[in-house]
Protein backbone atom coordinates (compact mmCIF):
# COMPACT_ATOMS: atom_id res chain seq x y z
CA UNK A 1 0.00 0.00 0.00
CA UNK A 2 3.00 2.59 1.20
CA UNK A 3 4.29 2.14 -2.48
CA UNK A 4 1.30 3.06 -4.16
CA UNK A 5 0.73 6.06 -2.26
CA UNK A 6 4.60 6.62 -3.26
CA UNK A 7 3.88 5.79 -6.66
CA UNK A 8 0.73 8.42 -7.13
CA UNK A 9 3.45 11.23 -5.27
CA UNK A 10 5.91 10.67 -7.47
CA UNK A 11 3.67 10.54 -10.62
CA UNK A 12 2.13 14.00 -9.76
CA UNK A 13 5.51 15.23 -9.25
CA UNK A 14 7.27 14.04 -12.28
CA UNK A 15 3.74 15.42 -14.16
CA UNK A 16 3.24 18.66 -13.07
CA UNK A 17 7.31 19.36 -12.79
CA UNK A 18 7.22 18.35 -16.46
CA UNK A 19 4.15 20.73 -17.23
CA UNK A 20 4.45 23.60 -15.59
CA UNK A 21 8.68 24.01 -15.07
CA UNK A 22 9.55 26.99 -17.00
CA UNK A 23 11.87 27.18 -20.25
CA UNK A 24 14.46 29.89 -19.67
CA UNK A 25 17.17 30.45 -21.31
CA UNK A 26 19.60 30.99 -18.48
CA UNK A 27 17.96 29.35 -15.63
CA UNK A 28 18.54 30.65 -12.39
CA UNK A 29 16.63 29.13 -9.95
CA UNK A 30 16.60 25.39 -9.13
CA UNK A 31 12.59 24.85 -10.85
CA UNK A 32 13.37 26.22 -14.32
CA UNK A 33 15.23 24.41 -17.07
CA UNK A 34 17.39 25.42 -19.41
CA UNK A 35 16.64 25.54 -23.89
CA UNK A 36 17.68 22.77 -25.64
CA UNK A 37 19.13 23.47 -28.91
CA UNK A 38 16.48 23.56 -31.76
CA UNK A 39 13.36 22.38 -29.43
CA UNK A 40 12.27 25.39 -27.64
CA UNK A 41 9.30 25.25 -25.21
CA UNK A 42 7.95 21.88 -26.55
CA UNK A 43 10.92 19.65 -25.46
CA UNK A 44 8.70 19.08 -21.96
CA UNK A 45 7.40 16.65 -23.67
CA UNK A 46 10.09 14.63 -23.15
CA UNK A 47 9.52 13.66 -19.80
CA UNK A 48 6.11 11.44 -21.24
CA UNK A 49 7.28 10.41 -24.89
CA UNK A 50 10.66 8.89 -24.02
CA UNK A 51 9.20 6.78 -20.71
CA UNK A 52 5.98 5.50 -22.96
CA UNK A 53 8.42 4.29 -25.71
CA UNK A 54 10.96 2.79 -22.87
CA UNK A 55 7.89 0.93 -21.16
CA UNK A 56 7.02 -0.29 -24.35
CA UNK A 57 9.87 -2.15 -24.82
CA UNK A 58 10.19 -3.46 -21.44
CA UNK A 59 6.74 -4.34 -21.63
CA UNK A 60 7.30 -6.66 -25.16
CA UNK A 61 10.44 -7.88 -23.19
CA UNK A 62 8.57 -9.16 -20.26
CA UNK A 63 5.90 -10.65 -22.73
CA UNK A 64 8.46 -12.60 -23.89
CA UNK A 65 9.99 -13.70 -20.68
CA UNK A 66 7.07 -15.49 -19.81
CA UNK A 67 6.29 -16.84 -23.38
CA UNK A 68 10.08 -18.69 -23.04
CA UNK A 69 8.76 -19.64 -20.01
CA UNK A 70 5.38 -20.93 -20.94
CA UNK A 71 7.33 -22.87 -23.48
CA UNK A 72 9.44 -24.35 -20.92
CA UNK A 73 6.58 -25.20 -18.07
CA UNK A 74 3.14 -25.59 -20.00
CA UNK A 75 1.66 -23.53 -17.32
CA UNK A 76 -1.12 -21.58 -18.31
CA UNK A 77 -0.45 -19.01 -16.30
CA UNK A 78 2.74 -17.95 -17.69
CA UNK A 79 0.34 -17.52 -21.01
CA UNK A 80 -2.03 -15.15 -19.28
CA UNK A 81 1.30 -13.02 -18.15
CA UNK A 82 2.88 -12.54 -21.33
CA UNK A 83 -0.78 -12.13 -22.87
CA UNK A 84 -1.29 -8.92 -20.05
CA UNK A 85 2.14 -7.98 -21.08
CA UNK A 86 1.69 -7.85 -24.87
CA UNK A 87 -1.63 -5.46 -24.01
CA UNK A 88 0.14 -3.43 -22.17
CA UNK A 89 2.88 -3.21 -24.57
CA UNK A 90 0.58 -2.27 -26.86
CA UNK A 91 -1.30 0.35 -24.99
CA UNK A 92 1.97 2.07 -24.41
CA UNK A 93 3.10 1.76 -28.05
CA UNK A 94 -0.47 3.70 -29.18
CA UNK A 95 0.42 6.18 -26.63
CA UNK A 96 4.49 6.63 -27.76
CA UNK A 97 3.10 7.10 -31.49
CA UNK A 98 0.10 8.87 -30.62
CA UNK A 99 3.00 12.08 -28.26
CA UNK A 100 5.55 11.59 -30.87
CA UNK A 101 3.17 12.66 -33.55
CA UNK A 102 2.46 15.48 -31.41
CA UNK A 103 5.73 16.56 -30.67
CA UNK A 104 6.02 16.16 -34.60
CA UNK A 105 3.65 18.87 -35.13
CA UNK A 106 5.05 21.38 -33.12
CA UNK A 107 9.09 20.46 -34.09
CA UNK A 108 8.93 19.54 -37.52
CA UNK A 109 5.30 20.53 -38.63
CA UNK A 110 3.72 18.03 -39.63
CA UNK A 111 1.50 14.97 -37.13
CA UNK A 112 3.45 11.79 -39.69
CA UNK A 113 6.13 12.39 -42.18
CA UNK A 114 7.53 8.91 -42.11
CA UNK A 115 10.42 9.37 -40.69
CA UNK A 116 12.22 6.63 -40.18
CA UNK A 117 11.63 6.15 -36.04
CA UNK A 118 7.92 7.28 -36.98
CA UNK A 119 7.44 4.19 -39.31
CA UNK A 120 9.16 1.68 -37.24
CA UNK A 121 6.53 2.27 -34.48
CA UNK A 122 4.16 1.70 -36.74
CA UNK A 123 5.28 -1.66 -38.19
CA UNK A 124 5.67 -2.46 -34.24
CA UNK A 125 1.91 -1.39 -34.03
CA UNK A 126 1.67 -4.27 -37.13
CA UNK A 127 3.62 -6.80 -35.35
CA UNK A 128 1.69 -6.70 -32.04
CA UNK A 129 -1.36 -5.95 -33.59
CA UNK A 130 -1.01 -9.65 -35.56
CA UNK A 131 0.04 -10.80 -32.63
CA UNK A 132 -3.64 -10.28 -31.30
CA UNK A 133 -5.18 -11.27 -34.64
CA UNK A 134 -3.28 -14.71 -34.10
CA UNK A 135 -4.63 -14.84 -30.75
CA UNK A 136 -8.45 -14.49 -31.51
CA UNK A 137 -8.07 -17.09 -34.83
CA UNK A 138 -7.09 -20.31 -32.74
CA UNK A 139 -9.82 -21.26 -30.31
CA UNK A 140 -8.35 -24.32 -28.47
CA UNK A 141 -6.08 -22.85 -25.24
CA UNK A 142 -3.21 -24.76 -25.02
CA UNK A 143 -2.40 -24.57 -29.13
CA UNK A 144 -2.89 -20.95 -28.60
CA UNK A 145 -0.91 -20.29 -25.86
CA UNK A 146 1.67 -22.31 -27.94
CA UNK A 147 1.19 -20.17 -30.94
CA UNK A 148 1.49 -17.06 -29.33
CA UNK A 149 4.53 -17.67 -27.49
CA UNK A 150 6.38 -18.82 -30.62
CA UNK A 151 5.06 -15.57 -31.93
CA UNK A 152 5.79 -13.56 -29.56
CA UNK A 153 9.30 -14.59 -29.26
CA UNK A 154 9.71 -14.20 -33.52
CA UNK A 155 8.14 -10.32 -32.60
CA UNK A 156 10.29 -9.46 -30.14
CA UNK A 157 13.53 -10.80 -32.09
CA UNK A 158 12.87 -7.81 -34.57
CA UNK A 159 12.43 -5.19 -31.79
CA UNK A 160 15.72 -4.34 -31.20
CA UNK A 161 16.01 -3.72 -34.83
CA UNK A 162 12.84 -1.59 -34.94
CA UNK A 163 13.89 0.65 -32.00
CA UNK A 164 17.36 0.66 -31.71
CA UNK A 165 19.05 0.06 -34.67
CA UNK A 166 16.88 0.95 -37.91
CA UNK A 167 16.24 4.77 -36.76
CA UNK A 168 20.00 5.47 -35.46
CA UNK A 169 21.41 4.50 -39.11
CA UNK A 170 18.88 6.27 -41.63
CA UNK A 171 18.26 9.52 -42.21
CA UNK A 172 15.68 11.35 -41.03
CA UNK A 173 14.48 14.23 -38.52
CA UNK A 174 14.09 11.89 -35.07
CA UNK A 175 17.16 13.09 -32.85
CA UNK A 176 19.71 10.41 -33.16
CA UNK A 177 18.71 9.53 -36.68
CA UNK A 178 22.09 9.64 -39.28
CA UNK A 179 21.59 13.17 -39.97
CA UNK A 180 21.93 14.28 -36.33
CA UNK A 181 25.68 15.36 -35.48
CA UNK A 182 25.19 13.84 -31.85
CA UNK A 183 22.89 10.63 -30.20
CA UNK A 184 20.69 13.23 -29.17
CA UNK A 185 19.75 14.36 -25.76
CA UNK A 186 19.06 11.59 -24.03
CA UNK A 187 22.11 8.94 -25.02
CA UNK A 188 24.29 11.25 -24.62
CA UNK A 189 23.55 12.87 -20.94
CA UNK A 190 23.88 16.50 -22.10
CA UNK A 191 20.53 17.07 -20.41
CA UNK A 192 21.06 19.79 -17.80
CA UNK A 193 20.93 18.37 -14.42
CA UNK A 194 17.25 19.64 -13.65
CA UNK A 195 15.72 17.89 -16.50
CA UNK A 196 17.63 14.93 -16.09
CA UNK A 197 16.36 14.53 -12.19
CA UNK A 198 13.19 14.60 -13.46
CA UNK A 199 13.51 12.98 -16.79
CA UNK A 200 14.81 9.78 -14.51
CA UNK A 201 12.21 9.97 -11.66
CA UNK A 202 9.59 9.82 -15.02
CA UNK A 203 11.03 6.61 -16.00
CA UNK A 204 11.04 4.98 -12.98
CA UNK A 205 7.57 6.37 -12.03
CA UNK A 206 6.48 4.99 -15.10
CA UNK A 207 7.96 1.47 -14.84
CA UNK A 208 6.70 1.11 -11.41
CA UNK A 209 3.19 1.77 -12.95
CA UNK A 210 3.84 -0.47 -15.51
CA UNK A 211 4.54 -3.23 -13.20
CA UNK A 212 1.40 -2.17 -11.54
CA UNK A 213 -0.41 -2.04 -14.03
CA UNK A 214 0.46 -5.65 -15.30
CA UNK A 215 -0.26 -7.67 -11.58
CA UNK A 216 -3.70 -5.67 -11.99
CA UNK A 217 -4.21 -7.40 -15.45
CA UNK A 218 -2.97 -10.73 -15.34
CA UNK A 219 -4.99 -11.44 -11.76
CA UNK A 220 -8.13 -9.74 -12.93
CA UNK A 221 -7.52 -12.36 -16.30
CA UNK A 222 -6.73 -15.17 -14.52
CA UNK A 223 -9.91 -14.86 -12.24
CA UNK A 224 -11.83 -13.98 -15.15
CA UNK A 225 -10.07 -17.46 -16.41
CA UNK A 226 -11.27 -19.61 -13.78
CA UNK A 227 -14.72 -17.91 -13.57
CA UNK A 228 -15.57 -19.22 -17.45
CA UNK A 229 -14.24 -22.80 -16.84
CA UNK A 230 -16.51 -22.89 -13.93
CA UNK A 231 -19.69 -22.28 -15.36
CA UNK A 232 -18.96 -23.88 -18.57
CA UNK B 1 11.30 -16.40 -59.64
CA UNK B 2 13.38 -12.90 -58.15
CA UNK B 3 15.78 -13.30 -59.99
CA UNK B 4 13.27 -13.32 -63.21
CA UNK B 5 12.16 -9.95 -62.08
CA UNK B 6 15.61 -8.76 -61.73
CA UNK B 7 15.96 -9.91 -65.42
CA UNK B 8 13.05 -8.07 -66.40
CA UNK B 9 13.47 -5.20 -64.56
CA UNK B 10 17.27 -4.23 -66.04
CA UNK B 11 15.77 -4.94 -69.69
CA UNK B 12 12.99 -3.13 -69.52
CA UNK B 13 13.72 0.26 -67.27
CA UNK B 14 16.68 1.99 -68.80
CA UNK B 15 17.65 4.11 -65.55
CA UNK B 16 17.72 0.37 -63.94
CA UNK B 17 21.77 0.68 -64.35
CA UNK B 18 23.60 -0.90 -61.18
CA UNK B 19 26.97 0.56 -60.87
CA UNK B 20 27.94 -2.03 -58.12
CA UNK B 21 27.08 -5.31 -59.00
CA UNK B 22 28.91 -6.87 -56.08
CA UNK B 23 26.54 -5.31 -53.94
CA UNK B 24 23.64 -5.95 -55.18
CA UNK B 25 24.12 -9.80 -55.65
CA UNK B 26 24.85 -9.77 -52.11
CA UNK B 27 21.87 -7.92 -51.10
CA UNK B 28 19.95 -10.09 -53.59
CA UNK B 29 21.20 -13.29 -52.46
CA UNK B 30 21.50 -12.28 -48.38
CA UNK B 31 17.45 -10.84 -48.76
CA UNK B 32 16.39 -13.68 -50.48
CA UNK B 33 17.37 -16.18 -47.68
CA UNK B 34 16.02 -13.73 -45.06
CA UNK B 35 12.63 -13.54 -46.90
CA UNK B 36 12.78 -17.51 -47.08
CA UNK B 37 13.37 -17.89 -43.46
CA UNK B 38 11.05 -15.66 -42.19
CA UNK B 39 8.39 -16.59 -44.60
CA UNK B 40 8.37 -20.38 -43.75
CA UNK B 41 8.39 -19.79 -40.26
CA UNK B 42 5.58 -18.05 -40.14
CA UNK B 43 3.79 -19.83 -42.77
CA UNK B 44 4.04 -23.20 -40.55
CA UNK B 45 2.45 -20.87 -37.25
CA UNK B 46 -0.24 -20.31 -39.48
CA UNK B 47 -0.49 -23.75 -40.99
CA UNK B 48 -0.73 -24.94 -37.42
CA UNK B 49 -3.49 -22.07 -36.41
CA UNK B 50 -6.15 -22.19 -38.94
CA UNK B 51 -7.04 -23.89 -41.89
CA UNK B 52 -7.42 -20.34 -43.70
CA UNK B 53 -4.37 -18.75 -45.32
CA UNK B 54 -5.61 -15.01 -44.56
CA UNK B 55 -3.97 -14.42 -41.82
CA UNK B 56 -0.74 -15.04 -43.06
CA UNK B 57 -0.07 -11.65 -45.00
CA UNK B 58 -1.01 -10.32 -41.85
CA UNK B 59 1.50 -12.08 -39.46
CA UNK B 60 4.44 -11.84 -42.05
CA UNK B 61 4.47 -7.72 -43.52
CA UNK B 62 5.33 -6.51 -40.42
CA UNK B 63 8.16 -9.41 -39.66
CA UNK B 64 9.33 -9.16 -43.41
CA UNK B 65 9.19 -5.03 -42.74
CA UNK B 66 12.79 -4.61 -41.19
CA UNK B 67 14.30 -6.77 -43.96
CA UNK B 68 12.07 -5.21 -47.35
CA UNK B 69 13.20 -1.76 -45.87
CA UNK B 70 17.21 -2.43 -45.36
CA UNK B 71 16.80 -4.25 -48.92
CA UNK B 72 15.30 -1.17 -50.88
CA UNK B 73 18.01 0.82 -49.20
CA UNK B 74 20.71 -1.34 -50.22
CA UNK B 75 19.75 -1.30 -53.96
CA UNK B 76 19.36 2.39 -54.30
CA UNK B 77 22.79 2.29 -52.98
CA UNK B 78 23.58 -0.36 -55.54
CA UNK B 79 22.27 1.76 -58.05
CA UNK B 80 23.99 5.21 -56.87
CA UNK B 81 27.62 3.23 -56.91
CA UNK B 82 28.43 3.36 -52.99
CA UNK B 83 31.32 1.72 -51.98
CA UNK B 84 31.07 -1.51 -49.77
CA UNK B 85 32.69 0.85 -46.79
CA UNK B 86 29.65 3.30 -47.05
CA UNK B 87 27.22 0.93 -47.15
CA UNK B 88 28.45 -1.80 -44.71
CA UNK B 89 26.33 -0.74 -41.94
CA UNK B 90 23.48 -2.07 -44.05
CA UNK B 91 24.84 -4.79 -44.86
CA UNK B 92 25.86 -6.05 -41.29
CA UNK B 93 22.03 -5.68 -40.57
CA UNK B 94 21.21 -7.98 -43.48
CA UNK B 95 23.54 -10.40 -42.03
CA UNK B 96 22.15 -9.81 -38.64
CA UNK B 97 18.63 -10.06 -39.53
CA UNK B 98 19.41 -13.91 -41.36
CA UNK B 99 21.25 -14.93 -38.52
CA UNK B 100 18.67 -14.38 -35.69
CA UNK B 101 15.90 -15.51 -37.99
CA UNK B 102 17.78 -18.79 -38.82
CA UNK B 103 18.37 -19.21 -34.77
CA UNK B 104 15.06 -18.60 -34.01
CA UNK B 105 13.95 -20.78 -36.63
CA UNK B 106 16.31 -23.76 -35.11
CA UNK B 107 14.44 -23.05 -31.68
CA UNK B 108 11.39 -22.74 -32.37
CA UNK B 109 10.31 -24.94 -35.05
CA UNK B 110 9.65 -28.01 -32.82
CA UNK B 111 7.72 -26.02 -30.46
CA UNK B 112 5.20 -25.40 -33.28
CA UNK B 113 5.21 -28.04 -35.18
CA UNK B 114 5.17 -31.25 -32.48
CA UNK B 115 1.03 -31.17 -30.97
Amino acid sequence: MIWKIFLFLLISFVSIAGITFPIVATPAHWYEFPLIMGLGENAKIIFFHVPTAWLTVVAFFMSTVYSIKYLRNKDIVDDIKAHTSAQLGMIFCILATVTGAVWAKFAWGSYWSWDPRQTSIFALLLIYGALFALRSAVEVEEKRATLSSVYSIIAFVTVPFFIFIMPRIMRGLHPGSADDTNAGPVVNFKMNGNMLLIFFLSLIGFTILYYWMWYVGYKSMLYKEKLNKQYH
Amino acid sequence: MNIVVALLYSALFDAFVLKNLPLFLYAFVLGNIGIAIASTLIASIIAKASSKGTLYPVLSFPILLPLMLTLIDLTKQAMDGTTFETSYIELAVLGCYDVVMIAASFLLFDFIWKD
